[in-house]
């Protein structure tokens, strides 16, 4: 199906970008399972094209973000029958507990929760670039203009440490 | 002070993201040299990058347990079950058109042929005993191959080159078949089944075997069997 070439390209793009991928999807979505099926699904797809894209790096996040987004379509889906059905649903912002209870624990909890507090973009803005995505790449997965993203993780990352200081009392 | 206007807070981001060409950089920092304002500003966006940099970095580097051959494995069988699909929809279309000529049958013998295409990896169809007056849909286009599986000692069998494709069995004596992937699978063990096969003539590739021998061949527009065909275009198989 596909030529040496190309898998040669690929063993070198997934052994580069599966990790950051997997580690960005995992702080986005917090599920680490759901996290690595997206990375799969993404290395799936970009096999079974058969070609490198232009900008494989772009793509991959491009993908990953699009296969996030339908994601939580089904979820939401789930989530108004399940409220539907039991009259119920808990609060999507409910304070996570911390696991072991430690203080490290709870400053993981307590990022987690400044995260889940921030517009969705802010989120995926502040998460890529923290895996060291550039500008470009960024503004493809986001469907924003390259020009723009500067501004844009300023202005992210001033709401995130005040959220943070809010949850968390002053950060370092 | 620089002579530029103040740089945007998105500029210093860039700034230090290392988003700049060297010239943009430089420029910026030789404003920042020169104005407070933007000094402070400058400082400001730094810390609160690197700020965020560590409250993300509480959230640990995860390992993916995620082997490249596993994903190619799993490519492939999609890719499989992909075009298994494809060729089911193509052999729905295909026959679907036959069957407003032959009837009934050609649809259940789609039927079970799209089932092992969409299925692969579910059992083979059983085999099903063969309505004597009804025909079996050749899927044409593809490489068809109808094995009759026994020598035949009595019966004949007439093959013609039509427009649709179909398999009719005239039998006194009740025949089974089996369709799959690459083609049709006839058990004529009691031998005293007639059979009118027309093959497509736009098929590229089908063959016609009775108890493993040959006995017609067409490959694109080029047949190959040992009789000639009557003045209808027939080619006869008497045992």
């Amino acid at each position: 199906m596909s030529e040496p070439s190309f898998e040669v390209a690929f063993a070198a793009v997934f052994a580069d970008r599966s990790a950051p991928l997997y580690r960005y999807l995992s702080g986005l979505s917090g599920d680490p399972a759901l996290a690595q099926d997206i990375v799969q699904e993404c290395f799936v797809k970009l096999y079974q094209r058969g070609r490198m894209p232009d900008d494989p790096r772009a793509w991959l996040v491009t993908v990953a973000n699009n296969l996030w987004r339908d994601d939580r379509r089904r979820e939401s889906r789930r989530a108004r029958l399940l409220l539907h059905k039991s009259g119920e649903l808990s609060a999507p912002d409910e304070p996570a507990s911390a696991d072991a209870g430690t203080l490290a624990a709870e400053r993981i909890a307590a990022v987690r929760q400044a995260l889940a507090k921030l517009p969705e973009r802010d989120r995926q803005l502040l998460l890529l670039r923290h895996e060291g995505f550039a500008y470009r790449e960024i503004a493809a997965a986001l469907n924003v203009a390259p020009g723009g993203i500067g501004t844009m993780l300023a202005r992210a990352s001033a709401a995130f440490r005040e959220v943070y200081r809010e949850l968390d009392g002053p950060s370092d | 002070m620089s002579s530029m206007a103040h740089p945007t807070e998105g500029a210093w981001r860039a700034l230090i993201d290392g988003e700049l060409t060297v010239e943009e950089a430089a420029e910026l920092r030789r404003h920042a040299a020169a104005c407070a304002t933007c000094a402070v500003r400058l400082s400001e966006t730094q810390q609160s990058a690197q700020a965020t940099d560590r409250l993300l970095d509480r959230l640990g580097a995860p390992t993916l347990s995620l082997d490249i051959s596993t994903v190619v494995q799993s490519a492939r069988q999609s890719s499989r079950r992909r075009a298994g699909l494809i060729a089911a929809g193509i052999s729905l279309l295909v026959v679907s058109v036959a069957g407003a000529t032959v009837g009934r049958p050609v649809v259940r013998a789609l039927v079970e042929r799209v089932r092992a295409l969409v299925h692969p990896a579910a059992p083979e169809p059983t085999s099903a005993p063969f309505d004597q007056s009804r025909g079996v849909a050749i899927v044409p286009g593809s490489e068809t191959r109808i094995v009759f599986d026994s020598v035949q000692t009595a019966g004949v069998l007439r093959l013609s080159l039509a427009d649709t494709a179909e398999l009719v069995i005239r039998s006194d004596s009740q025949v089974i078949y089996r369709v799959s992937d690459s083609g049709i699978i006839v058990h004529n063990g009691g031998s005293r089944a007639s059979y009118d096969l027309l093959i497509p003539r736009d098929a590229r590739f089908v063959q016609v075997l009775v108890g493993n021998a040959v006995l017609f061949e067409k490959f694109r527009d080029q047949v190959g069997t040992r009789v000639r065909p009557d003045t209808a275009g027939r080619y006869l198989f008497v045992p």
